[in-house]
Formats: C-alpha cells, sequence, structure tokens
C-alpha cells in the first residue's frame, strides 16, 4: 500500500501488473481445477465415511441397548 | 403441585433442561453462550444497524427475502431519543438474570432468560439486518440452538461444532486458497509463515478441515487431544489476522466440547434424536444455499450470506455513485480525499456537488476498508433504493468495482440508473457484470487484513 495502518489507496487506472505468483504458486495454478477436484472428491468421500460411521454407531449402540434389556427382563 | 410448579415441569422436560442441569460441560457451555451473547449485544448498541433512522443513514440493510424489515424497527438513534438505550438496558437485565439463573441452579429461568437473548440476537441477524450476518454470529446462533432447543444436547453440540468446521471448508476450495492468493496478495502475508510456504499452510488449514476436525470426536484420548490442541493453536494463530470476534465465537465451545473435560459420547439412539438430525440437516442445507445462484460468488457476492464464509476471499473494491436530484445545492468542486482515515467496512475518500441548470449532481466515492469487506453490489443497490425513494431524486448512477485475491479490478457493476433495477436471490442478477463481459480497468496494490 502507499500509505500504512489506516489509510486506503487504491491503485485503480495505473496499469499495474497482477502480483506476481511465487514458483510454488504457479506449479499449482497449472493444475489448479485438478487440485479442487481433488479436494472436492476428498470431502465426499469423508462425508460417506462419517455417515457410515455413524450408521455403524447407531447399530451398536442399539444392539447394546437390545442386550442390555434382554438382561434385565430376565 | 400448584399450576406454576406443573408449568415449570413442563418447561423442563419440554426442553430437556435437565441434561443441562446433570452435565458439568453443558452447564459451562450455557455460561460461554452467555459470555458470547453479552459481546454481541455490547458491540450492537454502539451501533444504530436497526434503528428507525438507520433506513436514511444507509446503515440498516435488509435482507434480500425481507426488504422491508426497516419498518419493523422501533427504537431510536440515540440523538433522538433514548430507546435504543433503554432497549440494551432490559436485554442486559435478561442477560444478568439468566447468569444468576445458573448460579442458583434455576434453569428454568436461566433457560427462558436466554431464550429471549437467542431471539433477538436471531432477529436481528436473519431478519433485521443482512449486514450484520457474520459467520460468528451464525456459530453461536447455530449452537445456542441446539443447547436450548434440542434433546441430546451434548452429542448434538459436539457433532455441529466439528459439522461446521467440515461445511464451512467448501468456500476453500478455490484458488484463493489452494494456490495461498489470499494471503500472498496482503501486504504482510501469513504472519509468521514465509511467503514461500503460504500455499502449504493454506492447504494444510484446508486438510484439517476437510479430515483433521473428525478426530475432534475420537474415543483415543491421544488423538483426540492432539487434534484438539491443534485446532486450539489455530484458532489462536488466527486472531493475529481477525483479532477476537470470531476466536470468542469459537474457542469457548472449542475447549469446553473437547479440552479437558472431553468424553466419549455415543450417538443417541432414541426417537427425540431425529430432532437433532434435522438440524443438523438444516445447517447443511444453509451451506448449500451459497452455492444456488450459478456465477462465481466470490466477485457477485450473489448468495454469499448463506453458510459458512469465514475468508472466502481477500476483497477490495470501489464504489463511485452520483446522485442526480431537482433544485440547486451549494457548488463543490471534487474534494479529494485520499488517505482519509476509514473504518471498516468502507470510508468515504471523496465527494463533490456541482450544479446544472436546475439540478444538483452529488458526487461520492467509497473504498473498502480491508479484506474482509464483502464488497457486496447488493448492500450498495439497497442503500441507493432507500435514496430513490425521495422526492427531489430523479436518478442514481453507480459504478462498482471490484478485485478479489490481489486479482484485477472488474467494473461489476456500471448502472445509469440503480433506482430502475431490481434484485433477485438464487438468481443472477445481470445488472451485476461477470467476467469477460465486466472489463478489468486496473489492478490493486496489496493490502491488510485490518485496518
Amino acid at each position: 500500500m502507499d500509505a500504512p495502518g489506516t489509510y486506503i489507496v487504491l491503485n485503480e487506472l495505473v496499469g499495474n501488473p497482477p502480483p506476481a505468483l511465487s514458483p510454488l504458486q504457479e506449479f499449482l495454478a497449472r493444475h489448479i481445477d485438478v487440485l479442487i477436484m481433488f479436494w472436492q472428491a476428498l470431502w465426499l468421500i469423508v462425508a460417506l465415511a462419517v455417515f457410515g460411521t455413524v450408521v455403524q454407531q447407531y447399530i451398536t449402540a442399539h444392539a447394546r441397548r437390545v442386550t442390555v434389556e434382554e438382561t434385565d427382563h430376565r | 403441585m400448584d399450576i406454576v410448579s406443573r408449568v415449570a415441569s413442563s418447561y423442563e422436560r419440554f426442553f430437556s433442561l435437565a441434561e443441562i442441569r446433570e452435565s458439568v460441560v453443558l452447564r459451562l457451555y450455557f455460561g460461554a453462550s452467555l459470555f458470547f451473547t453479552f459481546i454481541t449485544f455490547y458491540n450492537w448498541v454502539l451501533v444504530p444497524t436497526v434503528a428507525v433512522e438507520s433506513v436514511n443513514s444507509g446503515a440498516a440493510v435488509c435482507w434480500p427475502y425481507f426488504q422491508r424489515c426497516h419498518e419493523f424497527f422501533f427504537f431510536h438513534d440515540t440523538r433522538i431519543d433514548d430507546s435504543r438505550g433503554i432497549f440494551y438496558a432490559i436485554l442486559l437485565t435478561v442477560l444478568v438474570a439468566a447468569a444468576i439463573g445458573i448460579l442458583r441452579n434455576r434453569w428454568t429461568l436461566a433457560h427462558a432468560a436466554a431464550v429471549v437473548l437467542f431471539a433477538w440476537e436471531a432477529l436481528v441477524v436473519f431478519a433485521f439486518s443482512y449486514s450484520v450476518a457474520q459467520p460468528y454470529y451464525y456459530y453461536h446462533l447455530i449452537l445456542t440452538a441446539i443447547l436450548l432447543f434440542i434433546p441430546h444436547k451434548l452429542y448434538f453440540l459436539k457433532f455441529a461444532f466439528v459439522f461446521l468446521y467440515f461445511m464451512s471448508v467448501t468456500v476453500k476450495f478455490d484458488p484463493g486458497w489452494i494456490l495461498g492468493t489470499y494471503f500472498s496478495s496482503l501486504a504482510h502475508g501469513l504472519p509468521l509463515v514465509p511467503r514461500d510456504m503460504i500455499p502449504i499452510a493454506s492447504n494444510l488449514v484446508i486438510f484439517s478441515q476437510v479430515v483433521g476436525c473428525w478426530f475432534l470426536l475420537a474415543r483415543h484420548p491421544r488423538l483426540q487431544a492432539a487434534t484438539f490442541y491443534t485446532f486450539l493453536g489455530f484458532h489462536l494463530y488466527s486472531s493475529i489476522l481477525i483479532f477476537y470476534m470470531f476466536p470468542a465465537a469459537v474457542i469457548p465451545p472449542l475447549v469446553i466440547l473437547f479440552g479437558p473435560l472431553y468424553r466419549y459420547t455415543a450417538p443417541p439412539v432414541s426417537w427425540s434424536a431425529a430432532f437433532g438430525w434435522a438440524f443438523i440437516a438444516c445447517i447443511a442445507l444453509f451451506q448449500i444455499l451459497g452455492f444456488v445462484t450459478p456465477g462465481d460468488r466470490r466477485l457477485t457476492l450473489e448468495g454469499n450470506k448463506f453458510g459458512m464464509f469465514m475468508f472466502e476471499a481477500n476483497h477490495q473494491c470501489v464504489a463511485t455513485i452520483q446522485k442526480y436530484e431537482d433544485g440547486t445545492g451549494i457548488p463543490l468542486e471534487w474534494k479529494a480525499n485520499r488517505g482519509a482515515p476509514c473504518a471498516s467496512p468502507y470510508c468515504k475518500v471523496a465527494e463533490s456537488v456541482s450544479v446544472t441548470g436546475t439540478s444538483t449532481i452529488s458526487r461520492s466515492r467509497f473504498e473498502s476498508g480491508g479484506p474482509s469487506t464483502r464488497c457486496d453490489p447488493y448492500e450498495w443497490w439497497f442503500r441507493l433504493q432507500q435514496q430513490c425513494t425521495k422526492d427531489t431524486v430523479t436518478r442514481i448512477s453507480l459504478q462498482f468495482d471490484h478485485s478479489i485475491n490481489g486479482g484485477p479490478f472488474y467494473r461489476i457493476v456500471d448502472a445509469s440508473d440503480i433506482c430502475g433495477l431490481g434484485y433477485a436471490m438464487f438468481r443472477h442478477n445481470d445488472w451485476i457484470r461477470v467476467p469477460p463481459e465486466a472489463q478489468v480497468i486496473g489492478y490493486p496494490v496489496t493490502n491488510i487484513e485490518r485496518d
């Protein structure tokens, strides 16, 4: 920024080039579509895994409760 | 049993207050929730966002689904009378009553008082003020709703807290986070992180929110504790950039629910758990609503206020407004205030008034105050619509230039008369342009996270 702290100066209409990317950013930028798809796919896989885990926990907890109820009944 | 006791007993059962009474974690979280309510109202009492006069002053911005919300505002600005102070004094009294209810173990009193506070916060955030609505209020309202209204509170508080991390990461699947340009376009970069390492750090955050967060719910004590301290460290670190507000919403529930008091909680096997799961589904739906509108929400901000939108992009924008009115005013030359002190979210950096014939043209230019200023064209549209209703105003033009993550400034709005335009939810508004129709008009300099 031209001025620090609480001052706002936008460098409008001066034709500055976009900020340069670092070498790592440039490498990642070349594969950005694949990387976005990777994170989206991982998110979906985790969502399914969590759903499956919760269902399994429900089945386990339910079975344990049924067993306890039957034991109490006897 | 007298009628009062029977009503109190039914109230306790209906809201499952026994769960709070019997759980030290829930009791602590009740106090933490009140703590954030106090912070919230401490902020709100200072600004006239939902005062009757806020419509004319431009402070009020209603949600697109309730654009006449200001007709329901009831207290006034402090320059008019003391009604705002009186109203918040009443809320403070209710807050103290809730605290006394906690200390005296009278949970019906504490709960009823907390419901009143919750109702006002929810009303302001989701009905009265689009500009106030921020993710830290969403966090607080969502978790407090579970604490107050949902059975199996402890399980669903823990699950919802983690689920919020998981849903909010969906706004990070873009170049701003994967390349780290959000932070590399900041003048100071990412604090304490070398510039070359920024993409690694930002992708680690994504990984922690996609995969890591679920280990907060683990049975294994060391794994769970390691995850807890990782997230605690992350939130403490984030306060360098965002200061205290968001950490105040997140750190107390994190420490109370997942800190040293953590014990694994099995999912409740009961039909009453359906309320909790339905609420979790609503959180998911709330996040998905943000992606319904076609186009780049980071640039157009259409639908962006739905769901968690923390750090979705580093925004910079300039709004240039020309208001044409019948009648003559005092002619002034263009007064450029470049470098004028500016309070977030916007500051007026230049203004002028000129007279041509029998009409007056007022020009003003506003610039955004920091990367977290959302640069939402809807907010400008709404504010200007309120001015359009004045008899003397013939038209108002708006030019709105927006840059994200250090990229080019695009002129996304170039409307000669904003008064004749409408705004619709869940579909793209044609007057908000996107590239290539929106032209590049320049490039920003680096900015700083807070001003």
